[in-house]
């Protein structure tokens, strides 16, 4: 009974534990499945490059974005959101939080952890993607010139895809698990801007650096990236059980709530406001989440900009893309209980309903209106471009509303693994999206009467959008 | 002489400013059925969770076992068994993995651990169960999968908090008289509860904690009635 159990046995748990997680989500042989449709669709996505015209620099740059996203969510979902799988599944523990009782140490435990990560997403997520954007390149009817680069460079590329996700998978553990307001803190948040800045220099000053022969270079700075956010991120992990962490907050919300008499609808508004703001991360992890999906969108705009030579428009563009960060902002607010949890006091579930998407469309007006206020602004652009912009963005806030209300309902996570419900959410989403873009993409080269039909298409958004809440919000059950 | 748990002065206070402990000095013998007693909030799980090593005193000096916690925690939780108050079996795996992965943390030998497993399905009654996931168990099925894993490894020291709450009549009796039996074996056991007379039952010693201080300690020999301790409480 003496040593330790070995990092091969532990891993061998945790990869055990991910699979049932997954077996949970999706359910027995549709998980099997899982694969296999990002495959198919990767096939699609790969077939359709050559037909936008993008260059295999900027589809590469692109894909890297993307997938270095994809790790920076996973890297970070795992740490800091262990109220975001009890929101999903229920009450639920997991092998990376049992060094409490165990003698493992937790620091052992969650660069095993990331590892599994590295290990399950490289394996059963990338490269189904990777292979499915090779072998629909491939297949391409579209195909031109472009794509027999595109095939090459993609080739070269596959080993930064699985290092683009590392680096984010290393991001997201170490943002999450680094306490700012520490002196060691701040170093680690300086030794991070050194990694990040030219990483990020070189990916925007040259998008080409992915495929070409600046890929050893920045394949290299984002294994160094890697290493230094793994080490930071354990030197500074600390485990607190949210479960037993005690609130050390007492705030205006609080006040407000003890002290002025309010309907039960601004109550629950309150309440969902004190979940936000007390929970792990506060109100940073939103403006963290959501300024991640902003920062990636800016970035992909700079990019984009160099390659379109008619101009875009950056108030549709950046209204457009940056509507998509309101997600977060929609699963964050039924993240601490659900319409039910109310059912044993005098409250109605239209309430519920109602002050939950109030709450939606405050703070996604507040946080993802404030990146787009900035990003506009930064771009140079005229008062009247930001109030179209501003338009746009509001009515695609209230549209997505309608949508969550009647699709995702008060569990916006579990919709996204059900295929059927995730399906119509992005039918909905992209019915409106794709012509948007396309205006904001083409800028000048759009007539103006077209561009007056996308504001018309907003303005059907919103009112529809307006529609669909208030009918779901009605709606009991 | 040294004891399984010897601590001087600690002190805890909670980034809210809640002092959960303050200036606690404590020394629990080898062998002994050790309680600690209080209302809700007095600092018990506070107490526990140091000693365990799951969180770190502001101040005072600790040894379980020879080791100190704050220093190793890892060390000192190969040492001990530990039961909290609010934690479930992994909820992705099933009681016979949950088991498994135990064992493996704790190196147990594979032929050892499966009779191991045997016997805490059969004594707890979770034959039936062994192979569907935790997270569909009852709550208080759960807490039999923690009560057996916390002895799973034989350990000399246990600390065991609210050991038997959610469960029922029948396998509260069956758990009381396996407790009194290990620790007739010499084993300690350290057991944090709001239960008067579950503590006066199977405790030989208890420690009255009020607002995280140390009261009184009394010999359960020297107690005359539930309502005694009861009436310290109020």
């Amino acid at each position: 009974m003496n040593g330790k159990v070995s990092n091969k046995v532990l891993l061998k748990w945790f990869i055990k534990e991910e699979y049932r997680v997954f077996e949970t989500l999706f359910g027995g042989k549709r998980l099997l499945m899982f694969p296999v449709t990002l495959f198919v669709l990767s096939i699609l996505l790969g077939a359709s490059i050559p037909a936008f015209g993008l260059s295999a620099e900027l589809s590469a740059a692109v894909m890297m974005v993307l997938v270095g996203l994809f790790g920076l969510q996973t890297g970070s979902i795992g740490f800091e959101a262990r109220d975001t799988l009890d929101n999903l599944m229920g009450d639920s523990e997991r092998i990376l939080f049992s060094s409490r009782t165990l003698p493992i140490s937790q620091k052992r435990l969650a660069g095993l952890f990331l590892l599994k990560d590295a290990i399950v997403y490289s394996t059963f997520m990338i490269l189904p993607i990777y292979i499915g954007v090779i072998v629909g390149l491939a297949a391409s009817p579209f195909a031109t010139s472009v794509t027999a680069i595109g095939l090459s460079g993609f080739g070269l590329s596959y080993l930064l895809v699985i290092l683009s996700f590392l680096f984010g998978v290393s991001a997201g553990f170490v943002m999450t698990t680094v306490t700012y307001k520490s002196l060691k803190g701040l170093a680690s948040m300086f030794v991070m801007l050194a990694v990040i800045a030219p990483i990020a220099y070189m990916g925007y000053s040259s998008p080409s650096v992915f495929i070409d022969s600046g890929s050893l270079t920045i394949g290299l700075l984002m294994i160094i990236g890697t290493v230094t956010f793994t080490l930071i991120g354990l030197w500074q992990f600390n485990i607190t059980n949210s479960k037993n962490k005690k609130s050390s907050h007492s705030n205006i919300l609080g006040y407000l709530s003890n002290n002025i008499t309010v309907s039960a609808r601004a109550q629950i508004m309150i309440k969902t406001m004190l979940d936000v703001v007390r929970s792990p991360g506060g109100l940073w992890k939103i403006i963290f989440s959501t300024g991640v999906i902003s920062m990636t969108i800016v970035f992909l705009v700079q990019i984009v900009k160099q390659v379109m030579v008619t101009g875009i428009s950056p108030s549709f563009l950046y209204a457009s893309l940056f509507s998509l960060a309101v997600f977060p902002i929609y699963t964050l607010v039924y993240r601490y209980d659900s319409n039910t949890y109310y059912s044993s006091y005098p409250i109605t579930e239209r309430d519920v309903k109602f002050a939950k998407s109030a709450t939606y469309v405050v703070l996604s007006l507040l946080v993802v209106g404030s990146y787009y206020t900035v990003a506009t602004v930064t771009y140079g652009i005229d008062v009247f471009s930001y109030v179209t912009g501003l338009f746009v963005l509001v009515s695609l806030i209230v549209y997505q509303l309608g949508v969550f209300l009647l699709v995702a309902k008060d569990e916006p996570l579990k919709f996204l693994f059900n295929g059927m419900m995730f399906s119509g959410y992005s039918a909905s989403l992209l019915l409106v999206m794709i012509p948007l873009t396309m205006v904001g993409l083409y800028g000048a080269a759009i007539p103006a009467v077209i561009t007056r039909i996308a504001l018309a298409v907003c303005g059907f958004c919103f009112v529809a959008g307006g529609l669909l809440s208030g009918f779901a919000v009605r709606s009991e059950g | 002489m040294e004891f399984p748990v010897d601590a001087e002065n600690l002190s805890k206070t909670y980034p809210d400013g809640t002092e959960a402990l303050e200036d606690l000095t404590l020394k629990i013998g080898e062998g002994e059925f050790y309680g600690f007693m209080g209302r809700n909030g007095a600092g018990k799980t506070t107490l526990i969770n140091i000693l365990t090593g799951q969180i770190k005193p502001d101040s005072g000096s600790l040894t379980v076992q020879g080791i100190d916690p704050v220093e190793n925690p890892a060390e000192v939780r190969s040492k001990i068994g530990i039961l909290p108050e609010k934690e479930s079996p992994m909820s992705f795996l099933t009681p016979r993995e949950h088991f498994e992965f135990v064992g493996n943390a704790h190196q147990i030998d594979q032929d050892d651990l499966q009779e191991r497993i045997d016997f805490w399905s059969e004594k707890l009654e979770l034959e039936n169960k062994m192979d569907q996931k935790n997270k569909s168990l009852s709550r208080g099925q759960q807490q039999k999968v923690m009560f057996a894993s916390t002895f799973l490894h034989k350990p000399n020291l246990v600390f065991i908090d609210e050991p038997l709450a959610n469960l029922d009549p029948p396998i509260q009796r069956k758990l009381k008289d396996y407790l009194m039996e290990y620790n007739d074996k010499g084993n300690t056991i350290v057991l944090s509860t709001h239960y008067v007379e579950a503590s006066l039952e199977l405790c030989s010693k208890i420690l009255i904690i009020e607002k995280g201080t140390a009261i009184d300690e009394k010999d359960t020999n020297n107690i005359g009635s539930a309502k005694e301790i009861e009436q310290m409480l109020e």
